[in-house]
């Protein structure tokens, strides 16, 4: 039974990460979260993030609106 | 001497490197992505001991941006990105990795001036409504304007310990820019406004130096028309029988004077350095922009490295065209991944196919000799004690200076060892240097490199009498407008 849940458990996780549209494990990114991300990582010391291994996944081509969150930031 | 036939091998071998790109300075519109950012393009990098008299002890270096800048430029002309990073990275004990980093930040400073009109207050269209200058302060009539900051950062340029600079003539952590060269009516003495803004700078930890950012006469010296006319012009003609196509341009220059002992280390003489431009890696189009909000664009994430340059012409003729990109954002202790470029080097073997019979590449591999000129300096000269291969300028700050008069443009070459590649001076005519190294002229044996003596030129020729003899040694920008009293 112990390993029963353990499997389910496992599997679960599995489904989640690779249905995730922002997951790093499998190197899919949605690009309006990732640019999100970046400009609330503004820094002076950070470094760049490497992108030649990353997918992007553009969902928003046709959405004017998809960066207002950040445009309307104050 | 054997002519080289009309259709000169070498300028369409430089053509070759070049011609998508359109460079013209000696690194300027180099890599296809930069073509696209020209306020962060580097275009040339000067390295030297000072020559002005009586400042032997500091090195002056000017970094040269936003190349090609016609003089009538308006009604913006060419302000600094201040969304940018500007950098002069200085390697001290030769690792190919920095020591130091002098940054430089630009901001605007706009007054929204306005005239009545029909009562009404309206904001003017143009950059001055009046008369500016003589002082840096007057600046009534200004609309816009930059004024910058400059940090010293020791160690790593992200990580390591960053102190501001102060502005040693006014006080506080800034330096006003002068307004480009827009005509006499606007500024009847550009002279003296523009040298209002050369400043004592206070540098933490060191004695002080000096700094000047601003519109300065281009510089660089280059017969491009010519070359990209089916290569209309003979490389072994008069070294000064041809125009120099860059002779009507502006440049911006960010010049910074330092102490020597700001900047050696160890005992060791010889210092490594480059300029490069760093933006956000993200940004965001608006599409409603404003004047008291957001602007047009929306920057954000970490800086991220798009120009790069050391030595002159390196990602213009050495370089390959699939790798520019990459070199412009790759640091010189990664430069493993471009050695092949420098010891199998395409330039003279172009020369060979062209001109078969007449020109010969040096037959000799790997091509040490340009190992030593672009990658470690060379023994005896400007080689560190312990020297990582990078590409980078190098000068040994032990070299005693030669005045302006003394100066042979062909630098090292022609005897005067204070001259490129031990460091880089205005005057110093790289271009022909360029030519001769890359033929051969660093190596002695004539049976290896037949072309090794051959005096080699585009025709286009500079030298120190193009320029001031005092800091900041380029020389006033052309006027946009010039109009008799």
């Amino acid at each position: 039974m112990k390993k029963l849940i353990l499997l389910m458990a496992l599997v679960t996780t599995a489904v989640a990460g690779c249905g995730g549209s922002d997951s790093p494990d499998n190197g899919i990114r949605d690009l309006t979260g990732f640019v999100k991300k970046q400009v609330a990582r503004t820094s002076e010391r950070s470094a760049p993030i490497e992108i030649n291994d990353v997918y992007f996944v553009d969902r928003d081509q046709e959405d004017p609106n998809a960066y207002d969150s950040v445009l309307n930031d104050m | 001497m054997k002519r080289f036939a009309k259709r000169s091998a070498i300028a369409v071998a430089i053509a070759a490197g070049c011609a998508i790109s359109g460079a013209q300075a000696s690194s300027h519109r180099e890599a296809p992505t930069i073509t696209e950012k020209p306020k962060l393009d580097a275009s040339d990098f000067y390295m030297f001991r000072s020559y002005e008299s009586g400042r032997e002890d500091y090195v002056t270096f000017i970094a040269n941006y936003l190349p090609l800048q016609d003089a009538y430029g308006g009604p913006n002309y060419f302000d600094m990105d201040s969304d940018a990073l500007y950098e002069i990275h200085v390697d001290n004990n030769g690792d190919a990795i920095e020591d130091i980093t002098f940054q430089f930040r630009f901001h605007d400073i706009a007054a929204d001036l306005q005239v009545p009109v029909n009562g009404v207050m309206v904001s003017v269209p143009l950059k001055n409504i009046g008369a500016i200058g003589p002082a840096a302060t007057d600046t009534d009539a200004v609309n816009v304007r930059q004024e910058y900051a400059i940090s010293i950062v020791r160690g790593d340029r992200r990580t390591g310990t960053s102190e501001l600079l102060l502005n040693g003539d006014v006080g506080g952590n800034t330096f006003r820019k002068p307004l480009d060269n827009i005509g006499n009516k606007s500024i009847g003495d550009y002279a003296t406004y523009a040298a209002s803004h050369v400043f004592n700078a206070a540098i933490p930890g060191c004695d002080d130096g000096r700094v000047f950012v601003g519109q300065r006469k281009e510089g660089f010296a280059v017969n491009l028309g010519e070359i990209f006319d089916l290569v209309n012009t003979n490389p072994l003609g008069p070294v000064d029988g041809e125009a120099n196509t860059l002779a009507d341009k502006n440049v911006t220059s960010l010049a910074i004077e330092v102490p020597i002992s700001c900047l050696t280390t160890g005992g060791d003489s010889v210092i490594g350095a480059w300029t490069t431009a760093s933006q956000r890696q993200a940004r965001i189009l608006n599409p409603s922009p404003t004047s008291t909000g957001k602007g047009a664009t929306v920057e954000g994430g970490a800086w991220t490295q798009v120009s790069r340059l050391g030595s002159p012409l390196v990602n213009e003729v050495v370089i390959g065209l699939k790798d520019k990109d990459r070199f412009n954002a790759s640091e010189p202790k990664d430069d493993g991944q471009f050695a092949t470029y420098v010891t199998n080097p395409t330039l003279p073997e172009l020369l060979e196919i062209l001109f078969s019979g007449t020109a010969v590449a040096p037959n000799i591999f790997p091509r040490t000799d340009l190992v030593s000129a672009f990658l470690t300096g060379l023994t005896g000269l400007n080689q560190p004690a312990s020297v990582t291969p990078s590409e980078m300028l190098r000068l040994n700050t032990a070299t005693a200076v030669a005045a302006a008069v003394d100066q042979e443009n062909l630098g090292a070459l022609a005897g005067d060892v204070a001259g490129f590649p031990n460091g880089r001076r205005p005057g110093d005519d790289v271009v022909d240097i360029a030519l001769r190294v890359v033929m051969g002229a660093l190596i002695e044996d004539g049976a290896v490199a037949p072309n090794n003596t051959a005096p080699l030129t585009d025709g286009a020729y500079v030298d120190s009498a193009d320029f001031d003899t005092a800091f900041p040694y380029l020389i006033t920008p052309l006027a946009g407008s010039i109009t008799a009293p």
